[in-house]
């Protein structure tokens, strides 16, 4: 943490929250917070933070645990004349936010495209844009992973699911990370005001598409959402824009990131990248221990509709819980020898895709993708090695990942 | 292999939504089916291990194993 020994640990919260340069490396945090008072409540931030994997999983399976509960303070997504902010407008019209029948909905329609037996039928299909895309980067022997290689199958997989072009995939990358930067714990008015035009300009681009799909519809997940807004009350417009950005934007920032996390993890542990290359069937092994040790998604909130009791605390109605997902990764009452990266480990268990109704929709199409990438990152690059010790994380909140991994091979 | 200690896994369709977790850790023992609910394929279709895996660790805490019955 680097603060000075007379902070307590309420400001070591608000430090990691706030401050990007607190989360370089957060694991020392998580485990004097997890020890100290594992369900926190931080006056400061207004929330609850948890840090163990039971009371993870708890929070997330539990009955009165909600996204949008009634009585739900949401005044700091407003602008001075009582809009939504346009980050939030885009935020609050993804399933993230709903909860119920609302959520079943959605999830019925995307599940149609992306469920378990879907995600499976376009095995073939990633696995020949990776090799095409190994292809091209292998020749470079040098190349920082992150720009060069994982977020490649991720963006031209969520593409081809919408049926969109991937010409204006620089702009998603961009808009994402200005869009995901500006809605948690944010209040650095430039951020803000990134993150704003990002949203407008993601927004208008997704009416764009909308409008083209609509006069040529196809089998894609696109044109499945327009046909649910047009064809009555399936999905409303703010909706169909809403879940396009995300899906568009989740789709690749987080599954590119978790491989360059699972990379990071395998060069840092080379008898583990030895494993891996010895039988490379393990590669989906390597990937779940990566969900559990690094995973991409930092913390998700939930909310509880009514009071709620965990460890002895009451929380109460209309309270936000913060989900820490790496620190429950690494919690010893769950985990033998939890900072060890170990792609042989027995249980298979973790929240990277969250539990319970809002378990990530997405998570079939990542673990897909993911295993496919790292299976050619253990075997495609001979001799890989990070040409620097010195590694930096992105400052998005919301978001584990590398700024740059810089390898070489051959 | 079904034993005298054998257990049934049960899907509770009514807390199950389809996202498909039980597929990842025992692909030959669940299927989803086209109302996008969990269901059994083959009771016998992976080790006890991941199909323990895949009970556990149901999001919505849709799946269980329940003893079986003894025939005759």
């Amino acid at each position: 943490m680097g603060s000075p020994a007379a902070t307590t640990l309420s400001d070591d919260v608000v430090h990691w929250f706030t401050d990007p340069g607190a989360r370089q490396d957060p694991y020392a945090f998580f485990d004097r917070l997890r020890d100290e008072d594992p369900v926190h409540y931080n006056e400061q931030l207004k929330t609850w933070v948890v840090t163990r994997y039971d009371d993870g999983d708890t929070v997330f399976r539990g009955s009165p645990v909600v996204r949008n509960p009634a009585d739900f303070d949401i005044s700091y997504m407003l602008d001075e004349q009582g809009e939504l902010r346009p980050t939030w407008r885009l935020d609050r019209g993804t399933h993230r936010w709903h909860d119920g029948e609302d959520l079943n909905r959605i999830r019925r329609l995307v599940s149609q495209v992306m469920g378990a037996r879907q995600i499976r039928s376009w095995r073939g299909q990633a696995q020949e844009v990776l090799d095409q895309h190994v292809e091209r980067v292998v020749g470079l022997g040098e190349a920082d992973l992150i720009e060069e290689f994982v977020f490649e199958l991720p963006m031209q997989m969520i593409c081809r699911i919408f049926g969109v072009p991937t010409s204006d995939r620089e702009n998603y990358r961009k808009w994402t990370e200005d869009w995901f930067s500006a809605v948690v714990f944010v209040t650095d008015p430039e951020v803000q005001a990134k993150g704003d035009a990002a949203a407008i300009a993601f927004e208008e681009h997704i009416g764009e598409l909308v409008k083209h799909k609509r006069d040529h519809p196809d089998e894609s997940l696109l044109s499945l959402l327009i046909q649910a807004r047009d064809s009555g009350d399936k999905l409303r417009d703010d909706e169909l824009v809403a879940m396009t950005a995300s899906m568009l934007g989740a789709g690749h920032e987080t599954t590119g990131s978790l491989v360059g996390n699972a990379t990071l993890a395998l060069l840092r542990n080379p008898e583990q990248m030895a494993l891996l290359r010895e039988d490379p069937s393990r590669a989906k092994d390597a990937v779940e221990e990566t969900l559990r040790y690094e995973g991409s998604a930092m913390l998700t909130p939930r909310f509880v509709a009514e009071d709620f009791e965990l460890r002895g605390r009451t929380i109460a109605a209309g309270d936000m819980i913060q989900i820490l997902l790496q620190a429950t990764g690494r919690s010893p009452i769950t985990f033998d020898d939890p900072h060890r990266f170990w792609i042989d480990r027995p249980s298979k268990r973790h929240l990277g895709f969250a539990l319970g109704p809002h378990f990530c929709c997405g998570a079939q199409l990542a673990r897909l993708e993911a295993e496919l990438m790292v299976t050619a990152v253990a075997t495609r690059f001979p001799n890989l090695e990070m040409t620097t010790d010195e590694v930096t994380w992105k400052p998005i909140l919301g978001i584990r990942g590398l700024k740059a991994l810089p390898v070489r091979w051959g | 292999m079904a034993g005298p200690d054998a257990q049934r896994i049960v899907v509770d369709r009514a807390l199950c939504i389809g996202t498909g977790n039980c597929v990842f850790y025992a692909e030959r023992t669940f299927d989803i089916d086209g109302s996008n609910k969990a269901t059994v394929v083959d009771p016998d279709g992976d080790a006890i291990v991941d199909q323990r895996m895949a009970v556990e660790n149901c999001p919505t805490g849709a799946l269980s194993f329940a003893r079986e019955e003894p025939t005759a």
